[in-house]
């Protein structure tokens, strides 16, 4: 499987604005990511309306790197409006322009974040979408992510039924009570009947221990299992430490990457 | 911004669900953008950073208040300022096309004609945000509340 970092990773360093989009990718480069993933709504500039020679310049730069992109996340906000929620045309009409940026830059996996309930309303989406994906050849990757158990996930895959959509499981559904704003915690078996639909991965993290662990998260079991099952997609770490504690994002990422090269190669 | 010279309000964690509080952390840690509020042409501007933890659009800024050594600035008198756009706070959240983005620096202008009376050479100003967001994490309404005072000198 491939290792690499999402850019989120150094929250705190952008949001407080001493690293941009361009130095964050050098940084990943350095630590040997195998490649990275955006998030558009922190790393783009101008969003949502980015300039060609912006979003060009970012793709340019990680396959300079030698990186690649791994996955393209973006929001599909519903409450953009202060009026009225968004139309589910409006909502469509989103996706398909995301849908062609994650093509131009390279992505062959969007991240859309959609909170839908019930998951019809998700399923009608992405069967609306169906059409762009294939002609783009990008893939709706759906987060599996709280609060929605794995069970919501599973039946959306299986009512839509096409290799365009697919799982990128966050491992914070399986981190324990004790991780920083936990909602449920779940099973480690219900990770196995979703791995065939796993196409790329989030792998969470809050803290480290002295051994470089992240005590609330499996990760060896995780990405065992990932292994056993001969999965050949790719692995951001996502550290979300910087939530809670203000701190230079180097170390964190290069702990995270170590922990990921640790259990995953 | 030195960390000692902010303080997040203690009372947040007593109305705040645990989402909340840690959504808002990052935010409050980095909102102020500079340690002065600054003397300009039509009143004082204080530099402040998008709270959020993304970019976001202009019009999920559904409130923004500062008051000033007590004194609560006017909702008119006070005006946000994004990229040279100067727009009255009260009309943000009409604003879906214009987006904040990740750790932006906006500039909040405050008019008000009667801080002239009110600041000092050191001032506890506190700012209140309230933030909707676009994707549902499942706060009340949708809104993730911003409160911080921070003690700020003047040029």
């Amino acid at each position: 499987m491939k290792l690499g970092l999402s850019l989120y990773t150094f929250g705190a360093d952008v949001h407080a604005g001493r690293m941009d989009v361009y130095d964050a990718i050098r940084k990943a480069a350095e630590i040997g990511c195998d490649g990275v993933e955006l998030v558009a709504e922190q790393h783009v500039p101008g969003w949502p309306d980015p300039s060609l020679d912006d979003l060009t310049e970012i793709r340019d730069l990680i396959a300079s790197c030698g990186m690649e992109l791994f996955c393209f996340s973006c929001y599909l906000g519903v409450n953009i409006r202060s009026d009225r929620p968004q139309t589910q045309d409006e909502i469509l009409h989103r996706a398909r322009n995301m849908i062609a940026m994650a093509a131009y830059m390279g992505a062959k996996i969007m991240r859309p974040a959609f909170n839908a309930d019930p998951v019809d309303k998700l399923i009608d989406l992405v069967n609306a979408a169906l059409p762009t994906l294939e002609k783009y050849g990008v893939i709706w990757g759906v987060e599996l992510h709280a609060p929605h158990p794995p069970s919501y996930y599973q039946k959306a895959l299986e009512a839509v039924d096409s290799p365009w959509f697919r799982l990128v499981p966050d491992f914070s559904c399986w981190q324990g009570p004790n991780a920083p704003g936990q909602i449920r915690t779940n099973e480690l078996s219900t990770f196995e009947p979703l791995l065939p639909y796993t196409v790329h991965c989030h792998a969470k993290a809050h803290m480290f221990d002295e051994h470089g662990n992240e005590p609330n998260t499996p990760y060896e079991e995780l990405l065992g299992m990932l292994k056993d099952y001969g999965f050949e997609g790719s692995i951001s770490g996502e550290y979300e430490g910087w939530f809670i504690h203000d701190m230079p994002s180097e170390q964190p990422a290069r702990t995270l990457f170590r922990l990921l090269e640790r259990h995953g190669r | 911004m030195s960390e000692v010279l902010q303080r997040v309000n203690r009372n947040q964690a007593d109305r705040a669900k645990q989402g909340i509080v840690v959504f808002s952390r990052v935010g409050q840690r980095d909102l102020f953008a500079s340690d002065t509020i600054r003397s300009a042409e039509n009143g004082w501007r204080l530099p402040i950073r998008n709270p959020f933890y993304t970019g976001t659009h202009l019009s999920t800024l559904s409130a923004l208040e500062v008051v000033v050594n007590g004194h609560p600035v006017p909702e008119r008198e006070t005006f946000i300022s994004l990229r040279g756009q100067v727009i009255p706070v009260a009309y943000a959240k009409n604003l879906h096309e214009l987006w904040w983005a990740m750790g932006e620096v906006a500039e909040v202008h405050l008019t008000d004609p009667e801080l002239a009376g009110v600041l000092l050479a050191r001032n506890d100003v506190h700012i209140s945000i309230d933030m909707r967001t676009t994707f549902s994490y499942g706060f009340p309404n949708d809104i993730l509340p911003y409160r911080l005072t921070g003690e700020l000198g003047v040029a």
